[in-house]
């Protein structure tokens, strides 16, 4: 503690855990890693569960939805002015996102304000995080248990288990996302 | 050697990823980096990313672009 705090021990690792998969919990693992990888960290990601949408080459299935998401900020990229002011998560009943393609429009509009807010799509951006030399982990359990095959995997990301995860990671960092 | 990084319109994390790699394919410590970028958080990101990488930094202008000067440290 009083190490981290002289700032003596700087840590030269991060490490994260995603265990979601859906685009607005992807984006940040993508840009926390390669910020940290450009800033000469050594950077381990470990993707379980749900998570490993984030590293197939089928990205289709990362999508995001106001349904049991109150804290979605639902703002439409188009329209005028007086219409992309409205945060329609909180002007329209929960029960219109159950309609078939709510979610479909939702990620429409998240995709298209992203890249107008001057992000990269997420393809790219996992594909800077390898070359910045971040390293992806897929748990090997849970590819298993969804019946993914390696091939569906992006070129890039190896499969262990949750020992090799800590013995690859550091004590002074570890987020769960 | 004067090195222009644009990353104007470009959202965190790309002016700094931009910015590293740039400083990567110069690697030559006469290297100057003039590093443009319309992203505000830069103003803080920049010189926390400079500091962090020993590197030199001077803000040139924040309109109608930021506009950073870097360059490595002299070996002491």
């Amino acid at each position: 503690m009083e190490e981290s705090l002289m700032g003596n021990h700087l840590p030269d690792q991060f490490s994260l855990i995603q265990t979601k998969g859906t685009l607005d919990w992807a984006y940040p693992a993508f840009i926390l890693a390669s910020t940290a990888a450009a800033m000469d960290k050594q950077v381990e990601l470990f993707f379980t569960f749900y998570g490993l949408n984030c590293v197939l080459n089928d990205t289709s299935g990362l999508k995001v939805s106001p349904l049991g998401n109150p804290g979605m900020v639902m703002k439409s990229p188009v329209g005028p002015d007086w219409f992309q002011k409205v945060d329609w998560n909180r002007a329209l009943p929960g029960l219109v996102w159950t309609l078939p393609g709510a979610a479909s429009l939702a990620t429409w509009g998240f995709k298209k304000q992203m890249l107008l807010e001057g992000q990269v799509p997420i393809e790219e951006l996992r594909a800077l995080c390898l070359e910045l030399g971040v390293k992806m982990t897929a748990c090997q359990m849970t590819v298993d248990l969804m019946k993914y095959k390696p091939n569906d995997f992006i070129e890039g990301v190896s499969f262990a288990g949750a020992a090799s995860y800590f013995a690859q990671t550091p004590k002074t960092q570890s987020l769960f996302i | 050697m004067n090195i222009s990084v644009d990353s104007k319109g470009l959202a965190c994390p790309m002016p700094i990823i931009k910015l590293k790699k740039s400083l990567a394919q110069n690697p030559d410590s006469e290297s100057v980096f003039l590093l443009a970028l319309t992203d505000l958080g830069g103003l803080r990101d920049v010189p926390a990313f400079c500091q962090q990488q020993r590197l030199e930094w001077l803000l040139i202008k924040e309109t109608p672009f930021i506009e950073f000067k870097i360059w490595r440290q002299m070996a002491e």
